[in-house]
């Protein structure tokens, strides 16, 4: 590397290989306003905020200008501190500027950057015709008054999570962004995981708040809520009352929810920690059988979404296990309403979560019974600190207080859930335990804060291969490899957020570089200061196993199924006449794939033969527009069976075993 | 910090001074219940030979100077090193971490490097099963390293009373190595400092590798800044009510866990502590014992009164403490591994380097005699010299443990009249007025300076000289004023104190007239007398103040100060 020093506003500053003039002029503590920079994706130069002169000409923008020797370098010209006021000025005068009643108040970049430059008066007229908020989402809230066109959640969505539902639209004074078609973010691909709410430096993306639900719900009488309280909240809330990232505040955090009206304060760890039992024992049983590997992990929701959206027929691959919020839901409204003696409308689940998608989650169907949710209503961890500073409480020299026992009670394995690696770290200490006997194997190789994690792993007699990725890109990667057969491996977590959940969506905004890690750092502490560290252990979870649980109630209460979640959500087409209780329901996809492969030949000879058998009066012919089997195709849907490379013989083979049924 | 007293071979020490706060006010020679301090040059000493541990002197001493010797460093070691290390934890615990405390210390120490925390209350349980065994053949059921040291060393024909069975302490590190082999080291954490002499016992060797108090455990949390509200809540390696074991460090815990009944009616069954009744109890003959059982703690209130406690809170506070955390324990969970360990123990008589007692009747009447106690009416019998009577410190002195220095009220006889001697000597004038400045007190040079006699004691000192000085120290513009005047023919120089503390001033007077120099010498020698006066004043100041206490030394250097000024008199009539 060759080593010299550029000037920098007088200082001599040595270059030591930064990828740009604006990680100089940071290193030269000289705190540059950005928008649209952030270090992890790429950079594109739109804000125009670190706008530098270099050798006394030019004007560049510092973040997207490599250094190079011989710079003389000036942040601070007349010129430039006026160029840098009217972006500004200009920003705010197409700003949605209500910015007290803004959720993003106090953590907005736009009020921090315009009270820095001393922007006191716009010089610009107002703009006035917003266009309105989308609400569509569980989870997020887009309000396109506020976006400054930064950009950042756009780069965030493509290129950590290869999701990529949000982009700009038109040029020039009609830019915009936009989701995919125009649509709501509750009618697309999005995957709720909250990277581009805590990329946007303003309000234009927020989250979608419960709190005034959860409240209305504490002043009920007739309610008796309860709350759960996700491992990596412990480590992050005490940010928003002034601790360090990473300090462990479960007992203030208990204190001031208990403060607040919640009846009963549990730890979503008791629930992880029938995750790790029953996802281990799924793990072993089929690594035994060696069938569905490699198993995944099912405790991100957004991870779910996203093979839902994008990987279908991995989906048997996935563990059926619940979440951890999900079992501790089923388990609450099950075993507590009867230990309460209280239905279960009576009873409020709330949890609190790192985790936008979390309410996402809460929401599905498969989660709810009789039209009741198991978990009521999902907060985040900003949302909680909120009711906290409603309440008017000074959590920090609260007196620490105690869960309620026994969903309360956890081992270390069901807390470190909160951090990428977490969850196989849980699960390879259960199968420590299950295979050898021992309790106290330590398996700390996925520990850190790289997004792709691989190694082998040795239980006893066996060796498994495992990986574990955090960040949704990185995981199209690596599943991408593993459909290619190019790897192997027997266990797969992943988390969405890059570095597990400790850095969710739902996390309090950070500028500290080092917030992920010491929160990663705090989970192991709050690990090794528990007794106990493997799940099998937990002695309250041993009794429900003794006394609640049974083959069938477990299969119910703790886990899941997926659904295949078609990229097109249009109904299918009748083709026939209508009435729906005919006997035999055909389905025929026309989407382009299965059109080119020869659907349209395989409904004419189709149509044939069943006028030959005389079967049109007791048939449903419908058309589809994807099955998400566009390789396979054509495909025919003969009753629910799947014919995939579908000629007219394996119609008709399937046809008449149903016909043979019915006779 | 050093400890010049050299250790003697063979002994255990567990308790050192740090000299330099060591300020010879004998408070710990006074608390000793055993005098087993020694005061060498003013500073005070412990001799281990004769020390029971009990850590009296430690939470007696106003300086801080007795300090129980910290562990804290080999127990750094041991967890850097990368072995195993476990912690028994004391049942007094929650006198020191109580209430929401209590719950987060297990995490607390396990982010210090402990693998395994366990509470010692396991072996109580284990000893008083053991102990109750013993009844009727035995009366003594303790578990105190103070009182066993007490009666090893002080009372040894009580031995065949006492119950021979291992402390909890001792009996918890054998079941932890039994439970998780021995390749550990095991850590008691605790209120005590005779436990850290029971670890290094001989019969003891091995088990139990350091001995930490809690409040040394308390300033290793705050160097690695652990804070217990940011921990998170857990529980010990199990749980369990181990029978009530947890009271072991409240009087009477333990006879209560051996289920020895006790109420409050009954004459059979006693308990006591502090160092007072234990003496007390040793003191009556075994013959006189008409109790079954009795269990003697040394420190007030039991464990709960221990030294080592970081705070100073009322024993009510600590014992609530503890009877709280006992009462969070209700059921029996988790099944206790059935022990196999010997919990047997031995203790046997101690010998002494030194004996008050041994010291003859002529030894003590000599010593007496040349400490200026020859009359019966000089033996005072104070207490301020740490020891009971007159003669008990004679004693210490034969056998030089005591200086004879330490006797207040002779010191301070011998120092009055010294302080006269000087004042009533010195060549300058000296004057001391009340707070309507009226003369309380004039030396010899004074009344001869301006030519006056006892008369004018409590008049007002405007009567004889100039007062326009006194006058801006009473009305507080000053704290020292200087002057040079003349009158009756003299002309001096005068400087003046307030002592706004004890609302007196004090003036001082040099004749200059009699300085026949040339200017310059005459400048330097007025400076320097000055000085000196300004000294030799501050000196006798002091001495008004803290008689006794400067005795030894600063009336040297008063002498020799006086004797300066003089000498330098005596150049200048040359």
């Amino acid at each position: 590397m060759n080593t010299f020093n550029i000037i920098i506003d007088n200082m001599e500053v040595p270059y030591e290989g930064e990828k740009n003039l604006l990680e100089m002029i940071r290193k030269a503590n000289i705190d540059l306003p950005t928008f649209c920079y952030h270090s992890e994706i790429s950079v594109y130069g739109a804000c125009r905020m670190c706008m530098v002169e270099v050798n006394g000409k030019s004007t560049v923008p510092a973040c997207s200008t490599p250094v190079s020797e011989g710079m003389v370098v000036k942040t601070n010209t007349k010129q430039l501190r006026n160029l840098r006021k009217m972006i500004v000025e200009l920003m705010l005068a197409s700003h949605n500027q209500s910015c007290t009643t803004c959720a993003k108040s106090n953590d907005c970049q736009l009020q921090e950057i315009a009270k820095q430059l001393g922007v006191d008066k716009v010089r610009f007229k107002q703009k006035v015709d917003f266009e309105p908020v989308d609400y569509t989402s569980d989870a997020i809230v887009r309000d396109p008054s506020k976006c400054i066109l930064c950009g950042d959640c756009v780069r965030v969505c493509k290129e950590i999570q290869s999701v990529g539902v949000l982009d700009f639209a038109n040029r020039g004074a009609d830019s915009k962004i936009v989701a995919c078609f125009n649509k709501g973010m509750g009618e697309i691909e999005c995957v709720n995981c909250g990277q581009c709410v805590k990329a946007c430096p303003v309000g234009a993306l927020t989250i979608k708040s419960q709190v005034e639900r959860v409240w209305d719900a504490l002043h009920d009488e007739s309610k008796t809520v309860v709350v759960q309280i996700a491992p990596a909240i412990r480590v992050a809330m005490g940010e928003a009352f002034g601790f360090q990232p990473g300090t462990t505040t479960t007992g203030q955090i208990v204190s001031a929810l208990r403060i607040m009206g919640f009846d009963k304060i549990f730890d979503t760890s008791f629930g992880a920690d029938f995750t790790v039992i029953e996802e281990g024992n799924e793990f072993i049983d089929r690594y035994q059988k060696g069938i569905r590997l490699p198993q995944f992990t099912s405790c991100c929701p957004a991870w779910v979404k996203f093979a839902e959206q994008y990987y279908p027929d991995l989906l048997t691959n996935l563990s059926s296990c619940k979440s951890p919020q999900q079992m501790f839901g089923s388990l609450s409204k099950e075993i507590l309403t009867k230990e309460l003696g209280i239905s279960r409308e009576n009873l409020v689940v709330v949890s609190i979560m790192p985790c936008t998608a979390k309410k996402f989650e809460a929401k599905r169907k498969e989660f709810s019974k009789d039209n009741n949710p198991d978990v009521d209503f999902v907060l985040t961890t900003q949302e909680a600190a909120r009711m906290v500073k409603e309440s008017g409480i000074n959590f920090s020299q609260l007196q620490p207080g105690s869960f309620d026992m026994p969903f309360g009670f956890k081992t270390g394995a069901g807390v470190i859930f909160g951090t990428s690696g977490g969850v196989s770290e849980a699960v390879l200490r259960y199968a420590a335990a299950k295979l050898t006997n021992d309790t106290e194997a330590e398996f700390t190789q996925f520990r850190g804060d790289k997004g792709v994690k691989i190694g082998e792993v040795k239980v006893g007699d066996i060796t498994l291969k495992m990986a574990v990725v955090s960040g949704l890109a990185n995981a199209r990667e690596l599943i991408d490899k593993v459909r290619a057969g190019k790897v192997h491996f027997d266990l797969i977590e992943v988390m969405a957020c890059p570095g597990g959940c400790v850095n969710g969506g739902g996390q309090p905004v950070s500028s500290n570089r080092n917030s992920i890690k010491d929160r990663s750092k705090g989970l192991y502490d709050n690990d090794k200061m528990l007794q106990l560290h493997c799940s099998n252990e937990n002695p309250y979870l041993q009794k429900m196993y003794a006394q609640d649980l049974n083959p069938h109630n477990i299969h119910e209460w703790l886990h899941t199924s997926y659904v295949n979640r078609k990229r097109i959500q249009h109904e299918d087409v009748p083709l026939s006449e209508d009435g729906q209780d005919k006997p035999l329901k055909i389905n025929i996809c026309f989407g382009t794939s299965c059109y080119v492969r020869g659907a349209q030949t395989l409904y004419n000879q189709l149509m044939v033969y069943l006028k030959e058998q005389g079967l049109m009066d007791q048939t449903t012919i419908s058309a589809s527009f994807c099955m998400e089997k566009c390789e396979r195709g054509p495909v025919l849907k003969v009753n629910g069976t799947v014919l995939e490379h579908c000629t007219i013989e394996k119609a008709i083979e399937a046809i008449s075993n149903v016909t043979c049924s019915i006779s | 910090m050093q400890q010049t007293w050299e250790k003697e071979e063979g002994t255990i020490n567990v308790i050192k001074t740090d000299l330099a706060n060591c300020m010879d006010c004998y408070r710990c020679v006074r608390a000793c219940p055993v005098k087993a301090i020694s005061v060498h040059e003013g500073q005070a000493h412990v001799v281990d030979s004769l020390c029971i541990q009990c850590g009296t002197c430690v939470h007696e001493c106003p300086q801080h100077a007795k300090l129980i010797i910290s562990e804290l460093d080999q127990v750094k070691a041991l967890i850097s090193s990368g072995r195993k290390v476990v912690c028994s934890i004391a049942p007094s615990f929650p006198a020191a971490f109580g209430g929401w405390k209590a719950r987060r210390l297990p995490s607390a120490l396990r982010r210090l490097g402990f693998s395994h925390v366990a509470e010692t209350a396991e072996g109580a349980d284990e000893i008083s099963k053991a102990s109750v065994c013993a009844l009727g053949t035995r009366k003594v059921f303790t578990s105190c390293p103070a009182v066993v040291n007490y009666v090893e060393h002080y009372k040894p024909d009580y031995l065949e009373y006492m119950v021979e069975v291992a402390s909890p302490m001792i009996a918890h590190a054998k079941m932890l190595r039994d439970q998780l082999g021995e390749d550990i080291d095991v850590v008691f954490i605790g209120p005590c400092a005779a436990k850290k002499g029971e670890a290094k016992r001989e019969n003891n060797k091995d088990l139990v590798q350091a001995v930490l108090t809690f409040s040394e455990l308390n300033e290793w949390l705050e160097e690695e800044g652990i804070e217990l509200a940011t921990c998170t809540e857990s529980d010990f390696q199990r749980k369990n009510d181990y029978h009530n074991a947890r009271l072991f460090p409240i009087q009477g815990g333990m006879l209560k866990t051996c289920g020895i009944e006790d109420d409050v009616k009954s004459s059979d069954v006693m308990h006591l502590s502090g160092s007072k009744a234990v003496k007390e109890l040793f003191s009556i003959p075994p013959s006189e014992w008409n109790f079954k059982a009795v269990e003697p703690l040394f420190c007030d209130g039991g464990c709960i009164g221990g030294p080592g406690f970081p705070k100073d809170e009322s024993l009510f506070i600590r014992q609530k403490r503890v009877k709280e955390y006992v009462q969070s324990y209700s059921s029996t969970d988790d099944k206790q591994p059935k022990t196999s360990v010997d919990l047997k123990t031995v203790f046997s008589p101690q010998k002494r380097s030194l004996a008050l007692e041994q010291v003859s009747d002529e030894e003590i009447e000599r010593i007496l005699i040349e400490t200026g106690k020859a009359n019966p009416e000089d033996r005072l019998n104070c207490g301020a010299c740490g020891y009971n009577n007159c003669r008990e410190k004679a004693a210490a002195i034969a056998l030089g443990m005591a200086e004879a220095s330490m006797c207040m009220p002779q010191m301070k006889r011998l120092a009055q009249q010294r302080m006269d001697k000087i004042i009533e000597n010195s060549p300058n004038g000296v004057v001391v007025l009340d707070e309507d400045l009226r003369i309380v007190h004039m030396n010899s040079a004074f009344r001869k300076m301006f030519m006056c006699n006892h008369h004018v004691l409590g008049r007002e000192i405007s009567y004889l000289i100039n007062d326009e000085g006194y006058e801006k120290l009473l009305n507080g513009e000053a704290d020292s004023f200087e002057a040079v005047r003349t009158k009756y023919g003299i002309r001096y120089h005068e400087m003046l104190y307030a002592f706004t503390n004890d609302r007196q001033y004090v003036g001082f007077y040099a004749n200059l007239s009699r300085m026949k120099l040339e200017g310059s010498e005459i400048n330097l020698i007025k400076k320097q007398t000055m000085e000196q006066a300004k000294k030799i004043l501050d000196h006798q100041v002091k001495f008004a103040q803290d008689l006794v206490h400067y005795l030894g030394t600063s009336t040297a250097e008063s002498e020799a100060l006086v004797k300066k000024m003089m000498d330098l008199y005596e150049d200048e009539e040359l």
